[in-house]
């Protein structure tokens, strides 16, 4: 996950490889230039004056929404009776957001079309792409608020009166994607045209082109004809009323439609391209890409740092994050090391010793440990009403108690059941003092990630309890958080918990 | 700030750049001159309104090449872009100079090894320079558009530009709405029978639109693909 990281040092590039070559795409174009209400000698007459592939970029951001939303949908019915609906809605989705790094002008394009998969690593200059402009940092910014928004929406889509809204937003990737595509510039009768074609699936994505004039015409003036004879019949019925017995509320109707028509029918009739210019070269001195902005240190960062290199606070050991991780061992003194783009910290842990049962069933199978966030916390809920039959046998895990997090790589479906199951069993941990032999899985789950699932645990927990939840406020105080690797023991895709 | 875990290669600079022959002032000149040629169905020019003027030089990778006996260059755009024009750039004994400090010079991204595959002939010698052009934007009615001049020849490279159309869509709309507004409301205040009257003007605009041939828009694929 180490989106923390990516977005203030520099951003993962990636870049799906064309597939479309240039005689496919060409025959694409020809195809779509015979399409639509375009200019019917459009095909006969468009010579294709540019051909090229260019690569343009994306923003990208994934995260994983969680969110909690509670509350009730109130209707009337013909008797006079409210009738209230209550409802409770579990998200746990993966989002995605995009947006277009560069100025694509009036071509239309403003999201990537394609979806994560199948991408290669982006080697600078090695193919010809339009250079990103703007910050990442604003541009990760913009995806969060984006992805949190979609994530509100989808808890809120049914629920006009919100009693409990939690929603949490677990970044995944942040990174850059090129995506191909072929840009046809092409002339018609003395003007200049652009058809964008997808590099992958061999789509026209946009561009410009003129539009069949005669069809314009024609459907301009058949729309605004029957405009006409709507708006003239019924202002003659609302204005005599005499041996018309329609309903006022007809004639007003048919007034409306016969106005929403003419007001409809002229602009979309009117413009001759297929796109709008959208104003996007108003700035033309933007046209200049915009580098993207480094992370710039403060002066009182810069003052309480001897140099940017990275050291541990222990030992001194200089250290270097391997890419991806948010948390890793120093090399020298095994401490474990929050590393950020401008700080180091140590995260305290422990490592779980295998019982005995385990020792025994899996003899001579070594353990992976898996690492975990403990999080010793005070959950302390003020307030709690539920609809509905609320009996249950499941336990409750307000108050203080541990919560674990999986910080590994695990599958979440996986991650889960352990996290609740250690959250209700609290397990006695016995430490190893010196290490132990094993795989350690790496940590790509940071503290404040971790803290959210945590609490998102909670409110998952209780909703998944029987009754429909409506209210819950509650005071959530974490005091202490440590790693503990827990060992388990894989048996193909399985694993069997060592403690 | 840490050291980035892959170093990124340093950037590519510039060898020179093309000396601009064209002025601002010549340079609008000819975007004048340029749009208000008949050559092309623009619309009146004393509704186009100019605004910015910006130079910039655009990196290209010039390739010599030996090709059957002849010597050939090759340029190619050493950045992205959608600009129309750049992509067959053409020149012939050009003069360049040493790039100057205030040189408005778009980074070049682009490593010359991409363009490889589509050249032909025995490599001579490749640099990369930086070719000026102007971009100059113009605005009809409330759309901005742009157009490049070439500073060293002052060629126009046609950008997407504002049509003047040979029908008056107003004057289309008044027609075809008002009569058979005023003929419905007289209709339906003083006899129904007037609409027979709606009813065939409806039908005249019907025949003389040919719209009843509008509605099968489907055509058959040529053979060339058309």
């Amino acid at each position: 996950m180490g989106l923390e990281r990516s977005v203030e040092d520099q951003v993962a590039e990636f870049y799906y490889k064309a597939k479309i070559t240039r005689g496919v795409a060409d025959r694409t174009l020809r195809t779509w230039f015979a399409k639509g209400i375009k200019a019917p000698d459009l095909a006969k007459y468009a010579v294709v004056s540019e051909m090229y592939l260019l690569y343009l970029p994306f923003w990208r951001f994934v995260a994983q929404g969680k969110a909690v939303a509670c509350g009730y949908s109130e209707y009337t019915e013909q008797t006079g009776n409210v009738i209230r609906n209550i409802f409770e809605e579990l998200i746990d989705e993966e989002f995605i957001w995009t947006e277009c790094a560069c100025d694509t002008g009036k071509y239309g394009i403003e999201k990537l079309w394609l979806d994560p998969g199948g991408e290669s690593p982006y080697v600078r200059g090695s193919v010809v792409s339009m250079e990103p402009g703007g910050s990442a940092i604003e541009a990760s910014k913009r995806g969060r608020k984006a992805v949190h928004d979609l994530i509100q929406n989808a808890a809120e889509k049914r629920i006009d009166v919100l009693t409990l809204n939690k929603s949490f937003l677990i970044p995944k990737v942040f990174e850059l994607v090129y995506a191909p595509v072929w840009i046809a510039h092409y002339e018609y009768k003395g003007g200049s045209f652009t058809a964008i074609v997808d590099g992958v699936r061999g789509d026209v994505l946009g561009g410009t082109s003129p539009i069949n004039l005669t069809a314009r015409t024609r459907m301009m003036i058949l729309s605004l004809a029957v405009g006409g004879i709507m708006i003239g019949s019924s202002v003659a019925m609302l204005i005599h009323s005499g041996p018309y017995q329609l309903a006022e509320m007809f004639q007003i109707i048919l007034l409306l439609l016969g106005i929403a028509m003419c007001m409809a029918g002229y602009p979309a009739f009117k413009e001759g391209k297929t796109f709008v210019a959208s104003g996007t070269m108003q700035h033309i001195s933007s046209l200049h890409p915009a580098v993207r902005v480094p992370k710039l240190l403060t002066d009182h960062e810069i003052l309480n740092h001897e140099s940017t290199i990275l050291k541990c606070p222990l030992c001194g050991e200089e250290v270097n994050q391997p890419w991806g991780e948010v948390i890793s061992p120093c090399k020298k003194c095994a401490h474990l090391l929050d590393i950020t783009a401008d700080t180091v910290k140590v995260v305290p842990y422990d490592v779980a010793k295998p019982d005995l049962l385990s020792n025994v069933a899996m003899e001579g199978v070594k353990a992976d440990f898996i690492p975990f966030w403990r999080f010793d916390v005070n959950f302390e809920v003020t307030d709690k009403l539920t609809g509905g039959d609320t009996t249950t046998g499941l336990p409750d895990i307000a108050g203080k108690r541990s919560y674990y997090i999986c910080a590994a790589d695990i599958p979440r479906y996986l991650a889960e059941p352990w996290e609740i199951d250690m959250t209700i069993r609290n397990p006695e941990i016995v430490e190893v003092i010196t290490g132990y032999e094993g795989n350690y899985l790496p940590i790509l789950i940071n503290r404040k990630t971790a803290r959210e699932l945590t609490e998102f645990l909670y409110l998952r927990y209780e909703t998944e309890k029987p009754g429909i939840l409506q209210v819950l406020r509650y005071n959530f105080k974490v005091n202490e958080a440590r790693i503990v690797y827990i060992p388990y023991y894989k048996e193909e895709t399985a694993y069997i918990p060592g403690i | 700030m840490a050291e980035t875990p892959e170093g990124r290669p340093a950037p590519l600079q510039c060898s020179g750049v093309v000396d601009p022959l064209i002025d601002e002032a010549r340079a609008r000149e000819i975007v004048r001159e340029w749009l208000e040629s008949d050559t092309k169905p623009f619309i009146p020019d004393d509704k186009i309104r100019f605004g910015k003027a910006v130079m910039l030089y655009y990196p290209f990778w010039k390739y010599s090449r030996e090709d059957g006996g002849t010597d050939v260059t090759i340029y190619r755009p050493a950045c992205g872009t959608l600009l129309s024009g750049l992509q067959n750039l053409q020149r012939f004994d050009i003069k360049s100079s040493p790039v100057p400090d205030d040189a408005n010079i778009l980074p070049a991204t682009i490593y010359s090894s991409v363009y490889y595959p589509e050249l032909h002939g025995i490599a001579r010698a490749e640099e990369l320079i930086g070719i000026p052009l102007w971009l100059i934007s113009y605005k009809v009615k409330n759309s901005i558009y742009m157009v490049e001049v070439d500073a060293e020849s002052g060629m126009v490279y046609e950008e997407w530009h504002p049509i003047k159309e040979p029908v008056n869509w107003r004057k289309t709309a008044m027609i075809a709405s008002i009569p058979v507004m005023i003929l419905s409301l007289i209709a339906v205040y003083f006899s129904p029978w007037l609409f027979l009257l709606v009813a065939a003007l409806l039908i005249f605009f019907l025949y003389q639109s040919e719209m009843l041939g509008v509605i099968n828009l489907k055509r058959k694929e040529g053979k060339d693909g058309a």
